[in-house]
């Protein structure tokens, strides 16, 4: 079908609006409420096109193309609407653009310059608004709000949560919260993009620079699994802000709001400004070759096999490549990446953490199981895709611990204690492997050991899966530290297989593929390293006490085995870091802490959950004396003697990790030899569990200031009531106190019945909850 | 006064009865006679149709639409689910009249809404009305609505049919804009009354998204005699193409002001003088002939016309809602307009550009020349903002405020450039 716009002919499917036909031709057709990914609202009124033969003009965003009409986007009636609609629009506008943060940027601006007046014909009062505190991340300015209602949109089309809303009628209506409060979405700061003028402005930037002094640098997000594309705003070398990089394969035009506030840590009085030693007791600042001098010596004086190398799965895969390549070489082979980890039964099988399907093609299933996760906050643009699912009348279901809050409703849903999460999920093995076509070879010890009688719910969810075509099966990415983490893997996948459905397994790190991909673990055999010997793990290092532990980007809190650990470095003779940040506590328990610069500070690439390589240059240059990580381990190797030019660069880096890793093909098929399944959590007793506070998940993010404000940083736990009457709680009183083996805790009591029988909710948002004990452990609760 | 004027025959009939919202009133007057044989015969959904759009009976809310072409927008083979609304949300200043249908003839409404509501397909049927009727309005409504359903004129197998109606009554919280009826279906289904752009016409996609007809109280109560005496009955009445009785709000200077059901095409003349004529005999200054929107006219030029739609736009304004405001030679045209403005400032919705700054701007300036502050620039602006206002919004509430602004400066700008002391 055709049309004509401006005399030009335009080809257009029945039901396309006159902008979208507009847009693909490269006809301006001006607008403020319209957005592409919103619902039409066709209130700015900005649009106003003519009609051939109609005497009114037509709003562009809402009025479908009619075949074999005319329109004219530049007509004097076209002109003279969008004309008069600009005067309205700035009659109580403020007018004072110099002083506006988003001058410069401004949608309302650059629009009032070609179709604005010259001088206003205002002269009476302006219209003045109250602003209300929605939290630490938007800063409102709603007197220069045009009532778009943009914001209203995306909070319920978009992020789920319908937080803002228009109170009051006429000239006194107002965009804001229908309750004073703060804005609780983890999706929050698109808004900001998405509001045309200066009213809602990112809060931890405000009024600190202007738009045309940034110098804009690609980034890939670091703080979760799905590697959102982002742009870094760089002033005077340093992160300005960030803001979505459009990439429709993942997270399309949004950002999650850590993804986005994160920087604000990058110059936290934590940051590690030069290399120091430990000399004479006390920590030195050194000078850099002084330090390659300690380590070396130092680790030549140490058995190889005394050594263990931890690194993080948040460093890249550059990184990740030489940091195994530099000990490997030294002949120290006990390296791993998985420290929050429990459970390391099957490792030499280790599967590839990876989800089965392209991220985009999530929005093509029909069926969805969530096993435990929080997935509206720990991976808020994969939920954002759940949500996309929903509104297109998908069935999703889950299976938790906790009655998580998400941004689309659960078709069905099973609340179960985490010491029977894994029973649960034989049920589903059962039930699938009577009704399902596809058999799977079950161990006849699942049968033997579990009798479970799959419940109707189970029924009701696994009949969804198989009724399904596209259907999905997600681990939850905070079940890393179950003490059945393995096992959970291995049903799952029987469950997929089964139920012909896909799988994956979410991660809390933005790069444990790579780590996988690169060796950065012992004993498997899907890793570069030729090594046949065994080895230890990050669990057994931790155990066997060892000689010297070099721990690259890792805080120690992130470790499952946090007390552990502290006691091993305690009695350690050699104990490296290479971080970013370091506390006054952790200090003490290094020898040798070189300054690392933050994956912002440095080139380099992440590998996400769908095995996709996504490369970005180097944000701003590194903090103080800090130095990118490649550099810091090529010197090293240099320093030790390995073959390499001495002008090396990122590039040849990259090269060679490409060529040895990428180009590399693994076996990334599941196995599992000699399976024995057996439960390994079974507390018996009240038992902690809870993921990590999605704020408080990695070194950054954690001192990130206005994120860090989002949530009360009260100590605080969830039991249900039946539990607390069992374990003779005085409900009265709102304190009590929380004991796992010598320790407690004084924390304030939420009775909250989204908690399953006999178990503590606990998120972990401090160090207090990590000194308390660790997760899915036994627990005690006393009255104060 | 002339004797020959048919006054109160269709939706006031009842009003000669002393008890006139009674059911056996109603009944008495040949009431639900329509609507039992409809329910009897299972007459013909489409023949119903026909006989609404050959008596010519147009929308009495306002526009003078068609009701019958209204009705024909409904496909009636589609087996998806339809709605109903009876539109009772009368707020118009000067309009008075579903008010006092309500009150005294509540059935005849009931009756209408089953007619339609059987004709479009409709099992559930809702009748929206202002917040202003809690008092008397509602209670008189409601009981004849309980009246109904204990008879089985309402519900489910009606009368004995397999034929089921839901009818419920609703009682808004009072905005102005709700009585447009796409905003009126936001504020059923519990949203904001914000009105929806269109396309979509709410017969395709209305009330929960579902074909909806909306119709106006006294359009309703003007349907079972439709039926009943047909349409050559209701041609005759009126004009060509303004056929049938219309009931006119009379208010301002008269001596008896009130509802008038009379025959459109009557002379204003006519319908003046039974109202009692202007109050202590003074001359007519001018008469907002169809509610505070449409625009004013001055008295020379309404005396000679008669009160049908095609006359009045002739003259330059509208029919409207029929409510007639009648003003007298002492009135400060400044002054009526600055109260119209302000009423328009406060009931804009808020939603579109134009009309939620532009309502304000004009009620702004207006206030500035009472105040003795304006200037000639100010008045300037002032005529030119009805015409950046109206067409230019989603719902016509932005030509009603602009209409009343560009007709009294047009016919009274004199007034507004006494209020202007310093010419610059």
């Amino acid at each position: 079908m055709k049309i004509k716009i401006n005399n030009k002919e335009c080809v257009f499917d029945k039901g396309d609006t006159l902008i979208q036909i507009a847009d693909r031709n490269g006809i301006h057709i001006p607008r403020f409420c319209y957005h592409d990914k919103l619902s039409i609202a066709a209130n700015c009124r900005m649009c106003l096109i003519e009609q051939a033969g109609a005497n009114k003009p037509q709003p562009a965003c809402s009025t479908p193309a009619i075949e074999d009409q005319e329109y004219f986007t530049n007509s004097d009636l076209a002109l003279d609407s969008q004309k008069n609609t600009m005067e309205f629009l700035l009659i109580n506008h403020p007018l004072d653009c110099p002083v506006c943060d988003q001058g410069g940027m401004c949608e309302l601006q650059d629009l009032a310059l070609m179709h604005g007046r010259v001088k206003s014909r205002y002269k009476e009062d302006k219209r003045v608004v109250v602003d209300h505190n929605i939290g630490p991340l938007i800063k409102t300015n709603m007197t220069r709000c045009i009532h778009c209602t943009r914001c209203v949109r995306y909070g319920e089309e978009i992020a789920g949560i319908k937080e803002f809303g228009s109170i009051g009628r006429g000239e006194t209506m107002e965009i804001r919260t229908y309750l004073t409060s703060a804005i609780n979405s983890p999706m929050s700061g698109n808004m900001i993009d998405i509001c045309p003028v200066g009213a809602l402005n990112a809060s931890p930037s405000h009024m600190k620079g202007r738009t045309w002094e940034l110098e804009k640098v690609k980034f890939i997000s670091n703080h979760d699994c799905v590697g959102s594309n982002m742009d870094i705003h760089v002033l005077e070398n340093k992160v300005f802000r960030v803001v979505p990089h459009e990439n429709n394969k993942i997270n399309e035009i949004w950002l999650s709001d850590r993804d986005r506030f994160s920087y604000e840590a990058l110059d936290h009085n934590e940051r590690v400004k030069k290399p120091t030693a430990k000399i004479n007791g006390r920590h030195t600042e050194v000078e850099w070759d002084q330090a390659f001098e300690i380590i070396k010596n130092n680790l030549d004086s140490i058995n190889s096999n005394d050594v263990s190398g931890l690194i993080s799965a948040n460093s890249t895969i550059e990184e990740q490549y030489l940091f195994q390549k530099w000990l490997r070489e030294m002949d120290i082979n006990n390296i791993d990446y998985r420290v929050s980890q429990n459970d390391f039964r099957y490792q030499t099988e280790e599967p590839f953490p990876k989800i089965d399907i392209p991220i985009d093609d999530i929005e093509n299933m029909d069926s969805i199981l969530l096993i435990d996760s929080n997935i509206t906050y720990e991976q808020p643009i994969l939920s954002h895709k759940l949500r996309k699912l929903f509104l297109k009348n998908a069935k999703i279901n889950s299976i938790h611990t906790y009655n998580y809050t998400y941004n689309f409703d659960l078709e069905n849903s099973i609340l179960i204690n985490p010491n029977f999460l894994v029973d649960i999920l034989i049920d589903f093995v059962e039930y699938l492997s009577i009704t399902s076509n596809r058999k799977f070879d079950i161990p006849a010890e699942i049968r033997k050991k579990f009798k479970g009688n799959a419940k109707k719910s189970v029924q009701e969810i696994a009949k969804n899966l198989l009724a399904k075509k596209n259907s999905l099966i997600l681990l939850g990415s905070s079940l890393v530290s179950h003490p059945d983490y393995q096992l959970l893997k291995i049903l799952t996948n029987m469950i997929s297989i089964m139920a012909n459905s896909s799988k994956g397994y979410l991660v809390e790190n933005c790069n444990v593929a790579g780590a996988w991909l690169t060796g950065c673990m012992p004993n498997t055999t899907k890793k570069i390293s030729k090594d046949k010997n065994s080895r230890f793990n990050v669990l057994e290092a931790i155990n066997n006490k060892l000689d010297s532990y070099i721990i690259y980007n890792l805080e120690f809190i992130d470790f499952y085995h946090y007390k552990e650990l502290k006691k091993s470095l305690d009695n350690a003779k050699f104990v490296l870091g290479f971080q970013s940040f370091v506390t006054e506590e952790e200090k003490s328990f290094y020898d040798v802490i070189l300054p690392l610069a933050t994956a912002f500070e440095s080139p380099g690439t992440f590998v996400n959950i769908e095995n996709e390589w996504q490369s970005f240059a180097q944000g701003c240059k590194p903090y103080y004396m800090s130095k990118e990580g490649w550099k810091i381990l090529t010197k090293l190797r240099l320093q030790n003697g390995a073959s390499i030019d001495n002008s090396v660069d990122y590039i040849d880096v990259l090269n060679e990790v490409d060529s040895v890793v990428r180009n590399q093909k693994f076996n990334m098929e599941e196995k599992y030899n000699n399976l024995v399944i057996e439960k390994k959590l079974n507390t018996g007793s009240l038992t902690r569990f809870g993921g990590i506070d999605s704020y408080y998940i990695d070194n950054i993010v954690r001192r990130a200031d206005s994120l860090n404000k989002v949530n009360s940083k009260k100590n605080f736990i969830s039991v249900n009531k039946k539990t607390l009457e069992a374990n003779n709680i005085d409900i009265t009183k709102n304190k009590l106190i929380v004991r796992q083996n010598d320790n407690t805790l004084l924390v304030e009591l939420i009775i909250d019945e989204n908690v399953s029988d006999n178990s503590v909710y606990i998120i972990n948002s401090n160090k207090e909850y990590y000194e308390l004990g660790k997760r899915y452990q036994p627990i005690k609760i006393e009255n104060v | 006064m002339k004797n020959n004027i048919r006054i109160n025959e269709l939706c006031f009939s009842t009003l000669s009865s002393n008890n006139p919202n009674s059911l056996e009133t109603y009944l008495s007057q040949g009431g639900y006679s329509t609507w039992k044989k409809i329910v009897n015969d299972f007459t013909d959904k489409q023949e119903i149709i026909d006989l609404v759009v050959k008596s010519g009976l147009r929308g009495r809310g306002g526009a003078g639409f068609s009701t019958g072409k209204k009705w024909s927008f409904i496909n009636l083979e589609s087996d998806e689910i339809k709605y109903l609304v009876c539109n009772a949300d009368e707020s118009e200043p000067g309009t008075c009249k579903d008010r006092d249908i309500l009150r005294y003839n509540p059935h005849a409404v009931i009756e209408g809404m089953l007619i339609a509501s059987y004709a479009i397909g409709a099992n559930v049927s809702y009748c929206y009305l202002r917040g202003e009727f809690m008092g008397e309005v509602y209670k008189n409504f409601k009981q004849a609505l309980n009246e109904a359903y204990s008879n089985n004129f309402v519900g489910n197998n009606i009368l004995g049919s397999e034929i089921n109606i839901e009818l419920h009554d609703l009682i808004g919280a009072g905005a102005y804009i709700v009585g447009e009826e796409t905003a009126m279906l936001e504020s059923i289904e519990g949203k904001k009354g914000f009105p929806r752009y269109k396309p979509p016409f709410p017969a395709i996609k209305g009330l929960f998204n579902s074909p909806t007809i909306i119709n106006n109280v006294e359009t309703l109560a003007s349907i079972p005699k439709i039926i009943s005496n047909g349409p050559i009955w209701f041609n005759s009445i009126g004009t060509k193409d303004s056929p049938g009785f219309k009931c006119f709000s009379v208010s301002g200077h008269v001596n008896k002001p009130g509802n008038y059901e009379v025959p459109l095409g009557t002379p204003f003349k006519d319908l003046l003088e039974l109202a009692g004529g202007v109050k202590n005999n003074k001359k007519i200054k001018a008469v907002i002939p169809g509610g505070s929107s449409v625009p004013v006219l001055p008295g020379n030029i309404i005396m000679n016309i008669n009160m049908d739609y095609e006359s009045i736009a002739n003259a330059g304004s509208l029919l409207g809602s029929g409510a007639v405001i009648i003003m007298d030679e002492n009135t400060n045209m400044v002054k009526v307009l600055h109260r119209i403005a302000r009423f328009y400032y406060s009931e804009s919705c808020g939603q579109c550009t134009p009309c939620r700054e532009g309502t304000g701007w004009m009620y702004k300036i207006i206030d500035k020349l009472l105040s003795g502050k304006g200037s000639l620039k100010d008045i300037e602006t002032l005529e030119s903002l009805p015409n950046m206002i109206a067409s230019s919004t989603i719902c016509a509430f932005g030509d009603a405020a602009a209409m009343p602004v560009e007709s009294f400066i047009k016919y009274y700008k004199n007034e507004f450039l006494n209020y202007i002391k310093n010419e610059d």
